[in-house]
């Protein structure tokens, strides 16, 4: 075999040029430090490390990967850190750096979900939207996700076939029941502060309305409203929530989500509170929130005349009502409001909350302080789909299918050897498949497609018909020597290749237009393979194979 | 694509002609491939009319948990200890040991159901998790339905651009037919679920199982010879190409241990058989039946 004769061939030069190529684009290079991911809001490193930063050394410790990150999570104190080449300060003050890092990436495959773990969220509006509402559903997941530090998070624009429009959201943490409570709840943020009216002989004023009662109904100014209806009055919507002959419930809606003009993220002494301390039984979190100057009117307003009870316990004053918030209609949190507050205007009132969990009551903290801070949802959304995938579970698979690719090609390459007994045959066809999986990693490397499991499905079906190609086209230059010469025995099989290779496009065709889940990505790369097996790998493999027959032939005929 | 124009030599003699009209490529022999096709047909006919087709969670809407286990499960033991959560359970191996996977209704509870696991001994550390709502399952159903008969038009399109001969394409297209049928059929009938992978392997299969009716075509019909010797030694080579392909995905159904990988491995390899009984006795009794009544014997 003369190799230099063949290395002179265009076709097989191509393909080595495309393999080298390949193989630079897909090694990994070794890489300094670990990329941050998350910032917590209330972490100490806050306003210190930026998602996408480099961390290269952390107090004395060369940081090589996550774990060395993660052995700091006990630590306080102060903590030195390279961020980007730069040494920096941060005051540790209690345990809990509050990030999240990954390994640098070190070539430039990127995998998907199914292989390094996370979570891919579809959720579709509950009605008919158009795209300008699609992407300000984007926009407010996207302020929900960042304050609640939920790892590196893509957004994506859905349509499927028949025009119904989705959010994908893939993140690289998240279980789904935070996903469940943080992006699917719609987030209509109200509070209440319910009053009870006593009423004389069945009438009363609220401010300088009059208020009369029917025993199951309520006048207010002549109007009539059942139980369960609301009436205007001073600025505000009140609700009736019940009537007797000698008194009546009205709740008035004193903050409403657009009343939210800022959210405490991190506590600031003087300026806003958002802690969490230990209390008996479990945790207690509270974060304060600045309101407009209406909202804070209306508080003054409603509780202008209620009446201050002192607690015999504590000492303390509060208000006979309290302050009720609610998410989506849903109570939240219920308040007592200190004494000396009526008919004062409130403009950043706390909110506080409890859980026996310190995580827990972390969480709960920052999935409100993410639905206030973001504002409700144009749009109600229902979860459509969740893929949870573990990261351990999906690196097994990498590893799995790397190894199964690679033994399914010594299986064939054992296969043809068995068929033929000639390495010189068997060791080819194993190169050619090969340097097809290289080649077609290189491309999905360059477009920077995202290698995922069905990906990796693809580029092994490409294997098996570039290995159904190549046996085609060495049983047709063995057979029928007699009649063809070799060059026609060659245009003969590539008439079988394209007509095979064209079925294998045609059916793979409508799976990459129509977007159905994963399975568009096998179908893109199956024919991304096939077109990469008939343009590069086959006629260089031809080439080969021509040349290896040729000198086979005149040692001793191969036997088919 | 490349018009076959080789110049003949020799004529083979064609003395062993007769000797050649055995079994093979006999219009008796399809009589075993006619029957498993209308089984198959049949199977799947009353499956569907009667809501028996298995379909995974992404096209039926559900949840599914997949948590490894390094010993051999007990699914049975998995499904009475969970019982109240109507899961259905079943297992695959894998290279680092077991993977087992758990099938519940949509509105269930993950966070319970998979505190039962862990209370049932299974370590739920590293669950993954999937959630398909059913409205979503079913209509990524009804496009994979349009994908897979636009698959099959564009399949026999090509069939035709490449022999232009409406009576040889056509039995490339119906063992295609058969051996996606068939494949389906056996697939559904030893339980393995229709998902958006086995779905995608079906398709595949289409691309697959017609390299070798193409390669039987383009052999006995591109070539001077005897139709018999021609189909035969086109067999030959049939086989080792169906051979090497099976070696391959039986390394991937043995070693990968992915739900996605073993069943798109599965369906392919259960497909492949097909192929070599539609292949090699429908095409081919059909094609040398075709070949011979037209007098086209050389």
């Amino acid at each position: 075999m003369k190799i230099p004769a063949l290395l002179r061939d265009w076709r097989v030069l191509l393909l080595l040029v495309m393999v080298v190529t390949s193989l630079i684009l897909i090694i990994p290079t070794p890489s300094k430090g670990v990329i941050v991911r998350s910032v917590a809001a209330d972490s100490p490193l806050a306003g210190k490390l930026a998602v996408g930063d480099r961390l290269e050394w952390m107090n004395e410790k060369t940081i090589n990967n996550p774990d060395d990150v993660y052995t700091f999570d006990t630590f306080t104190g102060t903590l030195r850190f390279i961020r980007n080449g730069q040494l920096e300060l941060a005051d540790v003050q209690k345990p809990g750096l509050g990030i999240s890092v990954a390994a640098a990436p070190s070539g430039r495959l990127s995998f998907g979900l199914d292989l390094i773990g996370g979570t891919r969220v579809l959720l579709k509006p509950t009605a008919n939207v158009s795209s300008e509402v699609i992407d300000q559903t984007i926009a407010t997941l996207q302020t929900r996700i960042n304050i609640y530090g939920l790892r590196e998070s893509k957004f994506q624009p859905v349509t499927d076939l028949s025009g119904n429009r989705y959010v994908q959201i893939e993140m690289a943490g998240g279980t789904p029941q935070e996903v469940e409570d943080l992006l699917a709840k719609q987030g209509t943020f109200t509070a209440k502060i319910p009053r009870t009216l006593h009423l004389v002989n069945g009438t009363g004023t609220l401010f300088n309305a009059s208020i009369s009662s029917t025993g199951s109904a309520l006048f207010v100014d002549g109007k009539v409203y059942a139980i369960n209806s609301s009436f205007k009055l001073a600025g505000m919507d009140w609700e009736v929530a019940n009537v007797t002959s000698d008194s009546a419930v009205v709740i008035p809606t004193v903050y409403t989500g657009a009343d939210v003009k800022s959210v405490c993220l991190t506590e600031q002494p003087g300026v806003c509170t958002s802690s969490i301390q230990r209390t008996t039984g479990g945790w207690e979190f509270q974060f304060q929130i600045t309101t407009s100057q209406e909202a804070a009117d209306n508080f003054a307003t409603a509780t202008r005349g209620l009446q201050a009870v002192v607690d015999p316990k504590t000492g303390s004053s509060y208000l006979e009502s309290r302050i009720i918030f609610y998410i989506d209609n849903k109570p939240v949190t219920d308040l007592s409001i200190s004494g000396d507050l009526a008919g004062r205007a409130l403009a950043s009132p706390v909110i506080n909350g409890f859980r026996t969990d310190r995580e827990d009551a972390l969480k709960e903290k920052l999935r409100l302080q993410s639905i206030l801070q973001s504002g409700a949802l144009p749009v109600p959304l229902e979860i459509e789909r969740i893929d949870s995938i573990s990261a351990t579970l999906g690196s097994g698979f990498i590893y799995s299918s790397a190894l199964a690719g690679l033994l399914a090609i010594i299986a064939v390459g054992a296969l043809i050897f068995i068929r033929y007994r000639r390495w010189r045959v068997a060791l080819p066809v194993m190169a050619t498949s090969i340097s097809e999986v290289i080649i077609i990693l290189g491309v999905v490397a360059l477009i920077g497609y995202t290698l995922d499991l069905a990906a990796i499905a693809g580029i092994i079906a490409t294997v098996g018909t570039s290995v159904d190609s190549q046996v085609m086209l060495v049983d047709e230059l063995l057979s029928g020597a007699q009649i063809y010469t070799l060059r026609q025995r060659i245009k003969r099989a590539f008439f079988m290749i394209f007509g095979s290779a064209a079925t294998v496009i045609a059916a793979m065709l409508p799976l990459a237009i129509i977007g159905i889940g994963v399975m568009r990505g096998f179908a893109i790369v199956t024919m991304l393979g096939v077109f990469i097996g008939i343009g590069i790998t086959r006629p260089a493999f031809a080439r080969v194979a021509e040349k290896i027959i040729e000198k086979e032939n005149e040692r001793a005929p191969i036997n088919t | 694509m490349p018009d076959i124009t080789g110049q003949p030599g020799q004529p083979p003699a064609s003395k062993q002609h007769e000797a050649h009209k055995g079994l093979f490529g006999s219009r008796r022999l399809m009589i075993l491939p006619a029957v498993l096709l209308l089984l198959s047909l049949a199977y799947l006919g009353w499956a569907f009319t009667s809501g028996n087709i298995l379909l995974d969670v992404d096209l039926r809407g559900g949840t599914q948990v997949v948590i490894s286990s390094a010993g051999e499960p007990n699914t049975a033991a998995i499904e009475s200890a969970i019982a109240s959560y109507h899961p259905n359970v079943r297992s695959a191996r894998s290279l680092q040991g077991w993977t087992i996977y758990v099938d519940v209704p949509t509105e269930v509870n993950t966070t319970g159901l998979l505190s039962a696991l862990s209370a049932a001994g299974y370590n739920t550390e590293h669950a993954s998790i999937q959630t398909v709502g059913p409205a979503l399952g079913s209509s990524f159903l009804q496009q994979a339905e349009i994908a897979l008969v636009a698959a099959f038009i564009f399949m026999a399109i090509a069939v035709f651009i490449t022999f232009r001969m409406p009576a040889p394409c056509g039995y490339v297209v119906l063992s295609a037919f058969a051996d996606i049928t068939e494949a389906f059929a056996v697939s559904q009938f030893i339980g393995i679920p229709l998902s958006l992978a086995t779905f995608a392997a079906l398709l595949l299969l289409i691309g697959y199982s017609v390299d070798t009716d193409i390669l039987l075509t383009a052999r006995v019909l591109k070539s001077e010879g005897d139709p018999r010797t021609l189909a035969k030694r086109a067999m030959k080579t049939g086989l080792t190409m169906i051979g090497s392909t099976a070696v391959a995905l039986l390394a991937l159904f043995v070693l990968s241990g992915s739900s996605v990988m073993t069943q798109i491995a599965s369906v392919l390899l259960i497909g492949l058989v097909f192929d070599a009984l539609n292949t090699w006795i429908t095409n081919t009794g059909l094609l040398i039946w075709w070949v011979e009544s037209k007098g086209l014997v050389k």
